[in-house]
């Protein structure tokens, strides 16, 4: 019985709580207040905030949503989809080594040379606590990045006065992939002692698109499971262990020809914190971490092929952190962040000829990349009315690649392959941000950043991109790729609506891509050559975003989002992979502890294309969705009944960064139950 | 307030935290210099010159096979056993199928002059001991002891799995040549030297002079799949019938190298290839 007015409390002024917790999105990056102002360059969802909350709705309305569908739906965010799982993130139109992925702050990077394991893919929403999505540079807080940052953290865990066990169970079941998901959560905890475990197990078949036609090798299989033990240690210091792993069985990718095999990735920390908001020393966080990742990509399953392969791929990282905030004055904060991390990669390749002897290649020789990091970003509140947050960090990169077998393929290209590079990398940014009048909040953004390059962009050996049909080499000598950007946001807020609208402009030099060399032969069967990775002249990037959120004192609420990008290399020509205008609008009725959401998912279609990598454009498309979901208290313990159509009118279509023009599933009814205790 | 001293010292460490790289130095271990001259080499025959008091052994660094056979003659005095620095030594190989002979290409040891009593010269068998006898003669001029005699040496020659010898007749002036690969003796990945010797067949098989006068172009194959490789260099002429460049391989596996011979810019043969494994 004790939670039931609290759920209840919690329902009944949820109207109040969503804006405010709007408002109070910020931990870091750009704007580093919570409660003074709202960060206009970060975007913050809680996946599993309380029952009710339309922003919980809005971007995981169905709960069997994977890390990377719930991530699709973040304004500034876009997902490259090569399969139903394992889709790539990218923000304002970056991704990959351009933007930082981390978990609470650890770095984590994918094991495989085809972008097939995007590390999103190891983290269940279920073990989530938030993502943090940080533009630009003012996501240097996880590292020299221009694209920005996007931060997992890791479910927390509370204390509470008296032992308590309390935990979750459910299933959802989807028609269209005949699929399954499975998810459990316990929580054990005292006045010391917080412990969490989490379950989840997804096994998906074959979906059926618009057109019900199968789509081949698009079932996958995972399960994900994490614990947490959290101790106090005095009033205001814990520390944490967290163990996350996550295996993923036989993942399709029907926009390519193989598939993967096996994906495992095991990931530890322990984390050391510290917080008092009375001293000079508001907050500390120090963490040690760990995670390796296997992964096999192997075309096994596929039939017609000029021989067999098998790719494995695994990726080390070591890392450690330390976070201080202090609080230097009434008006001046300084976070300092120190950090270290070692990634070691090594991707392989065996090809098995009929009746010949087996073939050998280093895909990307075994490469050891070391950084340590420097950051430091005072936060100025001037006065009530103006704030400015100033962000620099300095990494210093040790890029070792001593595998003779791995120098000697290199050679070829590149004589003079050294196997040890020092790299600095740097970003600086400038926020500053007024109040102007009651209603409105506007800031401006000044960043200037560099990014390393990625080791496949250094060492990877003829990797094949299916989207323009090259093999790619890298170049150790590639340099730096840097950018400029400029953002502007303009918040308008009232008590029953706020609207954010928040414009971005930014410049690469040195921008990395492949250069096609005619001179080389392709190793892949069918591929149109050989690109050799170089930094050739400038790309500009421009876009915004637009979110809308509207909550009656009634029952109805709505949130919108739009975003769009557009993309333009030095001379002219679109840069390849940029969405298009891409909408979400949801709005929800809700009654008691019933309610009614419907939602419609529409994109422009995408002329602007990169011809001469071969990229096609794609239509536009509208769908719907309506879900329902019922509430039963029974005591302290709750029943939950989630259920709905997706893609209600079957609409057979693609996203234009949809790989292969791949559909995606048709008309789907799902139901999730779920119970509480 | 102590704390808050304790905690600015804690800002001052955190801020002034450095780094610190190291750079591993890699010496190589110094090499042995080698005291015995035949170290690395296998003694594959000895015959007397007779009339010239001299002992020839014949070591390499692999059995004999069909190709060009990288020869060294050790002669010593056959009653001493000292070793025998200042010699001539003339090559003559014949084989004997019976029905006919013929010679091969060979290589006399360049200087008079071994400082370990070692000569390096070079032989290309042509065909396997299963055709016929191979016979190595050896003329020998002892300077040391102003005498003159001719070994005779057996030689057993067997076939390589993947043939290090090819020959073919030219389309510009009918001509019939030898091509023998010297390297890479154990291909790697990555870049490789590439050496051929070319000879050209004369007098019913009784005379190889070496030829220089070819354009050589090379393309490395994996045959299975399809694909070559970048940045090969195509071997150039650089004295008696060799032909030096490099050949790359970007992967282990079953790999050909095809051979484009011209005379004069016109394509005298195109389908000359060694197989090679690359492991």
């Amino acid at each position: 019985m004790k939670k039931f007015p609290v759920v209840l409390f919690a329902l009944a002024c949820y109207t109040f709580l969503s804006l405010e917790t709007l408002n109070a999105q910020c931990i870091n990056g750009c704007s580093h207040d919570s409660t003074w102002t709202i960060c206009l360059a970060e975007v913050k969802v809680s996946p599993d905030a309380g029952s009710g909350d339309p922003v919980h709705n809005f971007y995981r309305p169905n709960k069997s949503f994977t890390t990377e569908d719930i991530l699709s739906r973040v304004p500034a965010l876009s997902i490259t989809r090569r399969s139903s799982f394992g889709q790539e993130p990218g923000i304002r139109g970056l991704s990959g080594s351009r933007m930082n992925v981390t978990l609470d702050g650890m770095k984590l990077f994918g094991a495989c040379t085809d972008k097939m394991d995007p590390v999103t893919i190891y983290v269940e929403p279920q073990n989530l606590e938030s993502f943090t999505v940080e533009t630009g540079s003012c996501g240097a807080e996880h590292g020299s990045t221009f694209g920005g940052s996007l931060n997992m953290k890791l479910k927390e865990s509370f204390f509470s006065d008296d032992n308590s066990i309390h935990g979750l169970l459910g299933s959802t079941f989807h028609s269209v992939s005949n699929s399954v998901f499975s998810f459990a959560g316990l929580d054990i905890t005292n006045k010391r002692l917080a412990a969490k475990l989490n379950g989840v197990y997804r096994k998906s078949n074959n979906y059926k698109s618009g057109d019900r036609s199968t789509v081949p090798f698009s079932g996958y299989e995972k399960n994900n499971f994490s614990a947490s033990l959290k101790y106090l240690l005095t009033q205001n210091q814990t520390l944490k262990f967290d163990y996350l792993t996550d295996n993923g069985f036989k993942i399709g990718f029907p926009a390519l020809t193989m598939d993967v095999r096996y994906a495992h990735a095991q990931i530890g920390s322990l984390t050391w914190k510290y917080e008092n908001s009375e001293s000079l020393l508001t907050e500390a966080e120090v963490k040690v971490y760990t995670n390796a990742i296997k992964h096999m990509m192997d075309d096994r399953d596929r039939s017609g092929l000029l021989m067999h392969m098998d790719m494995p791929g695994s990726s080390k990282t070591n890392g450690a952190t330390a976070n201080f905030k202090f609080s230097l004055s009434k008006n001046l904060d300084l976070i300092h962040k120190v950090d270290y991390f070692s990634n070691t990669l090594f991707a392989e390749m065996f090809m098995y000829p009929e009746g010949g002897r087996t073939m050998y290649m280093l895909t990307l020789p075994e490469t050891k990349r070391q950084v340590g990091g420097l950051y430091l970003s005072p936060v100025w509140r001037v006065d009530s009315l103006n704030k400015i947050t100033f962000g620099a960090r300095w990494d210093f990169a040790h890029t070792g690649m001593s595998d003779q077998l791995g120098l000697s393929q290199l050679r070829i290209f590149y004589p003079q392959t050294d196997s040890s590079y020092y790299t600095n990398v740097r970003s600086l940014f400038l926020d500053y941000e007024r109040r102007l009048g009651k209603k409105f909040v506007a800031s401006v953004q000044v960043g200037w950043s560099e990014r390393l390059p990625s080791t496949l962009e250094m060492f990877g050996f003829y990797l094949y991109n299916r989207l323009d049909g090259y093999d790619y080499i890298g170049n150790p000598n590639i340099k730096n790729e840097t950018a400029t950007q400029y953002s502007f946001s303009l918040h308008y807020e009232e008590s029953h609506l706020s609207i954010a609208l928040s414009p971005f402009l930014t410049k690469i030099n040195h921008y990395i891509e492949g250069i096609k060399d005619e001179n080389l032969s392709a190793m892949t069967e069918g591929a149109n050559g050989v690109k050799l990775y170089d930094n050739t002249g400038s790309a500009v990037l421009k876009g915004g975003e637009l979110t809308i959120k509207y909550v009656s004192s009634g029952a109805l609420s709505l949130m919108s989002t739009g975003k769009y990008v557009h993309g333009e290399r030095s001379k002219g020509e679109p840069m390849w992979q940029i969405p298009p205008f891409k909408s979400v609008t949801s709005v929800k009725f809700r009654k008691g502890l019933y309610s009614v959401q419907g939602e419609t998912e529409c994109s422009a279609t995408q002329n602007r294309v990169d011809l001469s990598s071969g990229e096609t454009t794609t239509d536009s498309y509208v769908i719907f969705n309506i879900r329902l979901t019922a509430l039963w208290m029974l005591g302290s313990r709750s029943f939950e009944i989630n259920g709905g159509v997706e893609n209600i009118t079957n609409k057979f279509y693609h996203e234009h960064l949809d790989w292969g023009g791949i559909p995606r599933p048709g008309r789907n009814y799902y139901v999730t139950l779920a119970f509480r205790f | 307030m102590k704390n808050k001293i304790s905690q600015y010292l804690i800002l001052l460490l955190s801020l002034t935290l450095t780094f610190t790289a190291c750079k591993k130095d890699d010496d190589p271990a110094p090499t042995p210099i080698a005291a015995d001259p035949t170290a690395g080499l296998t003694l594959l025959s000895e015959a007397y010159a007779l009339g010239a008091s001299t002992k020839v052994e014949v070591w390499a660094k692999a059995s004999y096979f069909t190709g060009y056979n990288k020869l060294y003659l050790f002669l010593k005095d056959s009653v001493s056993g000292a070793a025998v620095k200042n010699a001539a030594i003339v090559l003559h190989p014949m084989m004997d199928m019976g029905t006919m002979m013929h010679s091969a290409p060979f290589e006399n040891p360049v200087s008079t002059m071994s400082s370990d009593g070692l000569y390096p010269c070079a032989v290309v068998f042509l065909m396997s001991s299963m055709a016929g006898t191979w016979t190595l003669d050896a003329t020998i001029t002892n300077n040391e002891n102003s005498l003159a005699g001719m070994a005779s040496i057996q030689v057993s020659v067997a076939d390589l799995s993947e043939s290090r010898i090819k020959s073919f007749i030219t389309s510009t002036s009918n001509e019939t040549l030898f091509v023998s690969l010297i390297k890479p003796e154990a291909p790697v990945v990555g870049m490789n030297d590439l050496e051929v010797v070319i000879h050209k067949r004369m007098n019913m098989g009784m005379e190889f002079p070496a030829d220089s006068n070819l354009t050589v172009e090379i393309s490395p194959l994996m045959v299975s799949m399809g694909h070559g490789s970048p940045n090969n260099v195509n071997p150039v002429h650089t004295g008696m019938g060799h032909y030096i460049g490099s050949v790359n391989y970007t992967m282990s596996g079953d790999w050909q190298i095809n051979f484009t011979f011209k005379d004069n810019g016109t394509v005298a043969n195109s389908s000359t290839f060694f197989e090679t494994i690359v492991p």
